[in-house]
């Protein structure tokens, strides 16, 4: 003869306590998804601001002191929508190319941009190298 | 041999039970997936903006880069700008950048009045303003998504066919 018992209540509730679990995790991911994205507006702003000046140190001279081992630039508000949401400031360091000769081979430049999205802290950085 | 106990059905009160939990769970789930779907809709036209507003930027900085002359037009209106950008000494331009009132669409292309010149993306912009120097272009834009979200960007790039960047380099 066929079991006709059906399902229990414990079974039941089982149940339905993992399908609820299921969906808060699917809707979990779904605004994790939202976040990064959200995340990924101002970074694009961020490397825009970075390439930016990347590209305008194309016509310092190379003996300017801004192009100096060591340098490290005053930080500048990082923009975005109108409204100050960090800083960007960028540094000048050596960098030794082991197959060649002496151990400042290149100038590299990085650009760092920092911001606060809602409670938390973010950053990039672009570099570029530079003959001395 | 079952009894008759057993083949006694449900009773009304039991089916209503079933019915009112059932239509509350498919409620919930109705909800939710229109929730998510809104949300994952929204995000997927947001990264496409982005997308399209780098694919922008980035062509604006290629072209300018190879460029040696940029002028700027406040046309239609200063927020909505056109360049023109001059390769050598040639008179004439050889690429254009510019925004077209009747869809609010970036195009490219070698003539404003190209029709065929399709546009860069779908996302309306805004904002599309530049600022040209003897050796520079800079580039501020504001698109807007689909789902109504502003996604703003920037670009600059050195024009290093220009006479100035050329003294500037070589001082």
């Amino acid at each position: 003869m066929l079991d006709e018992r059906g399902f229990s209540l414990m079974e039941a509730l089982t149940a339905a306590t993992i399908s609820v679990i299921a969906v808060l995790g699917l809707a979990y991911s779904f605004s994790i998804g939202h976040g990064l994205v959200d995340r990924y507006e101002v970074a694009r702003a961020a490397v825009g601001v970075a390439q930016a000046q990347l590209e305008s140190m194309a016509v310092l001279p190379r003996s300017d002191a801004q192009f100096a081992i060591g340098f490290r630039s005053p930080s500048t508000p990082f923009l975005y929508e109108g409204r100050e949401v960090g800083s960007s400031d960028w540094r000048v360091t050596a960098l030794d190319d082991p197959d060649l000769p002496g151990t400042s081979d290149f100038k590299r430049v990085v650009v760092t941009v920092r911001w606060r999205q809602d409670t938390r802290m973010d950053s990039l950085s672009l570099e570029r190298l530079w003959l001395p | 041999m079952r009894g008759l106990r057993a083949e006694r059905g449900l009773t009304l009160t039991e089916v209503a039970v079933v019915m009112i939990l059932g239509t509350i769970v498919m409620g919930g789930l109705v909800g939710f997936y229109l929730s998510s779907q809104g949300l994952w809709l929204d995000a997927s036209t947001q990264a496409i903006a982005q997308r399209e507003a780098d694919l922008v930027a980035s062509a604006v900085r290629d072209s300018v880069r190879k460029s040696s002359r940029a002028i700027v037009t406040a046309s239609p209106d200063s927020l909505r700008q056109q360049v023109a950008l001059y390769r050598g000494g040639e008179a004439a331009p050889y690429w254009y950048f510019f925004w077209n009132p009747s869809d609010s669409l970036v195009y490219a292309g070698p003539d404003v009045t190209d029709a065929a010149a399709g546009p860069m993306g779908v996302s309306p912009v805004e904002r599309f303003q530049l600022q040209a120097s003897s050796y520079a272009v800079r580039l501020d834009l504001r698109m807007r998504s689909a789902s109504g979200d502003r996604i703003e960007t920037s670009a600059f790039a050195i024009m290093r066919n220009s006479a100035e960047y050329a003294r500037l380099a070589n001082r």
